[in-house]
């Protein structure tokens, strides 16, 4: 027990005294465990991923996506508050190069690039993984950064099975999440709803304005309803079918900034959303043949509103902005193994998006109607000539409105140095290129029809080893990465008062990731886990003209640090997460006056838990603190984020 | 169980123990601002990064953050505009619907107008007593008593709104309303109430008196995307006179179809020139009846976004916002246009102040 207790002071006083000291020098984040046998897979030679279980995925159901990807993976995830835009950058880049799919289903605005993280429930996701640096370009394209592939689980279940969670928090935040599924021999139905609402009017001291006045965070209220319907059918001799079906209706206030003077029913700003993804999908295995078709249809409509008011009750839409974009699409892959040392893998996907993108406002509205064609192809060849090598070869070739990209190529390695205490070195590099979106090309005003892909060569490598037996197991990985970005796209302003994209800039991101994780099981039930990462990146403006040269890029911090800390002692678990995000700036210049940055934060959050079984129902509940210290912290210049908060969750599990 | 809550307890206590709330105080004892110029900088709209700054050419000094370091606070989103009153420096800032009044030695707020839907020009009677503010999307005016800061009414105008720059002539005032058409505003400020709508180019940009109570006003003509009224169509830029007793407005001169004004129209102490920037630095005698034929500076690029002229020695500043999204200079050069310094600001410099 007092070993317990001193660990636990341990892990604790390392945060205080981090925090105390407002080291710009870390960042962690929760990362799970990864198994480590001392040799790879042949699917998994020279990859760099970060495995999102399900054990994160089930523990934090009211957690988003962002929050999750930001504690357990190397993302760095900007977010303006809970129900808020939420972007999420890899190794250093934008937004919109890291790719983000749901099974299979590409999430990227093709006007934007970018995906709202905020908009995908954790709920709806069984499983995933963060396929960093080259390693994206088996997946997807664009990935200059990496990609998120985000997953459901589509085996059939048998029997009827019910969860249902409640989630009550501050600000009048309430959760419901409701899971049915029903299964009978080889087809089985899964539908899962939740239903989200937040008054999200937390208190704060407003440090932005004269006076320092407390005031309640403002418009930022919302309704959120997620509906998923999944069909699986295992069939005997012809693989496992499965339909997948996700609407989402969405009302969100767009929060105020914290300089911002005027009364809620003076200007107020909403954003409404409506979309609708589905995909079918067909897998089966041949022997060493396993074959994947994927086809589906998506459709999103938005409407951003900013209204002000006139007097005598008169209101006027300053902006009312609306887009629709309907997305078809199909992939095929195929896998072959041949023996136990050779993979051979292709795949093809098409694309066709057409959007249309207007607001309505303005005396002269602006606004486009685009389309585009895309198709891709990849293929891949995985050897492993010994026990302790493997070497992998990926070619991708990409075209846009039938024009081809210049082959996009990539090559792995792995070394097994020591198996007996799992001692990998890992490699590999790739060239990668991302297409300007809708919006760079074809936007009215500004778009350029003229604009290059950005490319990117991007290179990384890493170690990882791990130790395991029934009582202890520790590992760790060590990554270093580096990708250079040109043709980089930004908007500048033009004579003619709007914004226009160019291929600018030139970026060099650089920067290490490493991982440590470990667990012990002692006596009497109890076990302790706990696992950190930590994030360098220096990505930073290498265009020789540039006055910015040699700044690093706005909202890409330095350092960030995550830890999580797990104590189990039977049906109890207390879980403690730390995360450090280091100095941001909020502009190419890197000023250091007040505006040019958004400091450092730490946030701590510890959660209680405890599993009741009984005959035929389970049940969980969990209290958790946020923001535990009641750090007082922005994440985008402007927009403040919330202070200590609690949650009560509880859930009810019937046929598990 | 009781162990747990222990270890729990434990770690609270730990964590409050190391927590230190985020207080900041103001980085320095404000500074006196004495002889030099302000310049506001607009700052990237949406993020809150509008910024004041002083400059002292004696002696080649930039004091950074003028209202953060006196205020320990942020100035805004969208520095707009600023005004000199009796000792006092007037900030409109634009997206944040607030008008300061500052300390012009200190830069200490004294006073706040705030909850303004889009406030952009203040302008003060001479009486000093009553002042205006313009604003977007609306047609009325804010007033407000300048000593006190008190919104004290509001003045609506006929076929005008979206007001622009302000200039008080008399009991005369006369509005710019750029992004609504082609007509000035003119307002009895004795009785608030719209006497008269003069006709001159399309979107009237910015306005300036001179010695001989003339008004100029610069027409940016529109462009394609402008959000021009039913019947009103883009045309060349164009320099307009309006006499301010007579109220009759004339062309004075336009300019070639697809230039471009980086500045607003600034005028010299004496109200004896007034100067812009159209492709080049130009230079206009309000007297002379020929337009001059050579511009008074040639300047690379296009990113300069503000004028100002030092009323007290001619000192010309030229303010060059890059790319807009990070900091910009200023150029500044002597009144014969030998350039004398240049310094780093904020975001989107644009207006200057002289003191």
């Amino acid at each position: 027990m007092k070993r317990l207790f001193v660990i636990s002071l341990v892990v604790s006083l390392f945060c205080t005294v981090l925090r105390a000291e407002n080291a710009d020098s870390l960042r962690t984040v929760n990362v799970e465990r990864v198994e480590v046998s001392g040799f790879r897979s042949l699917r998994d030679i020279g990859t760099q991923k970060s495995p999102l279980s399900q054990e994160v995925l089930g523990r934090n159901i009211a957690t988003s996506i962002g929050d999750i990807l930001s504690q357990n993976s190397p993302v760095f995830v900007k977010s303006s508050g809970r129900a808020t835009l939420s972007t999420a950058s890899l190794r250093g880049t934008a937004p919109s190069h890291t790719a983000v799919s749901w099974n299979g289903v590409e999430l990227g605005s093709p006007m934007l690039g970018m995906v709202d993280l905020s908009m995908i429930p954790s709920f709806f996701v069984d499983g995933g993984e963060v396929y960093l640096g080259a390693t994206s370009v088996g997946v997807t394209g664009g990935g200059l950064g990496g990609a998120v592939v985000l997953t459901t689980d589509s085996k059939p279940r048998q029997g009827v099975q019910v969860q249902y969670t409640q989630n009550i928090a501050s600000y009048r935040t309430f959760d419901e999440y409701l899971r049915v599924s029903v299964g009978r021999n080889n087809l089985s139905s899964t539908t899962r709803l939740l239903c989200s609402s937040s008054a999200n009017d937390f208190p704060y001291i407003n440090r932005n304005k004269v006076g320092h006045p407390t005031e309640r965070n403002r418009s930022c209220d919302y309704n959120d309803l997620h509906l998923l319907e999944e069909l699986s059918w295992q069939s005997p001799g012809a693989g496992l079918w499965s339909l997948k079906v996700w609407y989402t209706d969405s009302h969100r206030g767009v929060p105020k900034l914290t300089v911002d003077y005027r009364d809620d029913d003076l200007t107020k700003a909403w954003q409404d959303e409506r979309s609708l993804r589905s995909v079918g999908e067909w897998s089966h295995h041949f022997g060493g043949l396993r074959l994947r078709a994927r086809a589906g249809y998506n459709q999103n409509g938005l409407n951003y509103v900013y209204q002000f008011s006139k007097g005598g009750g008169e209101v006027q839409r300053g902006v009312d902005a609306t887009s629709l974009t309907h997305h078809l699409f199909a992939t095929a892959d195929a896998e072959w193994s041949i023996g136990n040392n050779l993979m051979l893998a292709a795949n093809v996907g098409a694309n066709r998006y057409d959007v249309d993108s207007h607001d309505v406002a303005p005396l002269v509205p602006t606004g486009y109607t685009a389309s585009r064609n895309e198709l891709s192809a990849t293929t891949s060849a995985r050897w492993k000539p010994t026990k302790w090598l493997g070497v992998a070869a990926n070619l991708r070739e990409e075209w846009r409105d039938g024009v081809a990209s210049p082959l996009i190529p990539a090559l792995f390695v792995d070394v097994s140095l020591w198996p007996e205490i799992g001692l990998i070195v890992s490699s590999s590099v790739a060239r990668n290129y991302h297409h300007p979106t809708l919006n760079d090309l074809y936007y009215v005003p500004g778009g350029n029809p003229n604009l290059q892909p950005e490319q990117g060569i991007t290179y990384d490598l890493g170690a990882e080893f791990g130790i395991d037996n029934e009582q202890f197991s520790i590992g760790g990985k060590a990554t270093y990465f580096r990708s250079d970005v040109s043709n980089w796209i930004l908007w500048n302003p033009t004579i003619k008062g709007f914004w226009t994209p160019e291929n600018l800039a030139r970026v060099e991101s650089r920067g290490v990731e490493a991982r440590l994780w470990a667990t012990a099981k002692f006596g009497g039930g109890w076990s302790v886990s706990e696992s950190a990462l930590w994030t360098l990146t220096s990505s930073t403006d290498a265009t020789p003209e540039s006055a910015n040269f040699g700044n690093q890029l706005p909202y890409i911090p330095r350092h960030s640090l995550s830890a999580t800390t797990k104590v189990e002692w039977h049906k109890w678990s207390l879980t403690h997460q730390w995360r450090y995000v280091g100095r941001r700036q909020t502009n190419y210049s890197g000023s250091t006056m007040r505006g040019g940055y958004v400091e450092a934060y730490h946030l701590h959050t510890l959660s209680l838990e405890r599993q009741i079984a009984l005959r035929e129902v389970d049940f969980r509940v969990r209290l958790e603190v946020d923001n535990l210290l009641n750090a007082e912290y922005q994440s985008v210049l402007s927009h403040p984020m919330p202070p200590r908060n609690y949650a009560l969750c509880i859930e009810v599990l019937f046929g598990h | 169980m009781k162990k747990l809550f222990s270890i729990l307890c434990a770690l609270c206590t730990i964590c409050f123990i190391g927590c230190n709330p985020n207080v900041d105080g103001p980085d320095e004892q404000p500074v006196p601002y004495d002889e030099g110029v302000f310049v506001l900088c607009e700052g990237s709209y949406g993020s809150g990064t509008a910024s004041l700054w002083f400059y002292e050419p004696d002696t080649k000094t930039v004091k950074a953050d003028v209202f953060g370091q006196a205020n320990d606070a942020m100035l805004g989103d969208v520095g707009q505009s600023m005004l000199l009153h009796n000792g006092d420096l007037l900030v409109v800032v634009n997206n944040s619907g607030v008008v300061y009044s500052l300390d012009a030695s200190t830069g200490v707020v004294k006073e706040m107008i705030d909850n303004l839907l889009s406030p952009r020009f203040v302008a003060i009677a001479p009486s000093a007593t009553k002042g205006y503010i313009s604003q977007m999307y609306t047609n009325k005016l804010v007033t407000f008593d300048p000593r006190t800061m008190t919104v004290t009414g509001e003045v609506e105008l006929n076929g005008v709104a979206d007001g622009e720059q302000m200039v008080i002539v008399g009991d005369k005032l006369f509005v710019a309303a750029w992004s609504n058409g082609y007509k000035v505003a003119v307002v009895d400020i004795t009785t608030d109430t719209q006497i008269a709508t003069i006709e001159v180019g399309v979107q009237p940009y910015s306005i300036a008196l001179d010695k001989n109570n003339t008004l100029w006003i610069v027409c940016d003509g529109g462009n394609e995307w402008s959000s021009l009224p039913e019947g009103v169509t883009m045309e060349a830029p164009s320099l307009w006179k309006l006499n301010t007793e007579t109220l009759a407005a004339q062309k004075v001169h336009e300019f070639a179809q697809g230039s471009y004004f980086r500045s607003r129209l600034t005028i010299d102490g004496k109200g004896e020139n007034i100067y812009f920037i159209n492709d080049a630095l130009w230079k206009v005698n309000v007297d002379a009846e020929k337009w001059p034929t050579e511009p008074l500076l040639v300047l690379e690029g296009w990113s300069q976004y503000g004028l100002g002229i030092d009323p007290y020695n001619g000192d010309i500043y030229i303010a060059d916002a890059k790319d807009y999204a990070s900091n910009g200079s200023v150029l500044r050069y002597s009144a014969t246009g030998e350039k004398l310094d240049e310094f780093e600001v904020g975001i989107c410099p644009s207006k200057f102040v002289f003191k």
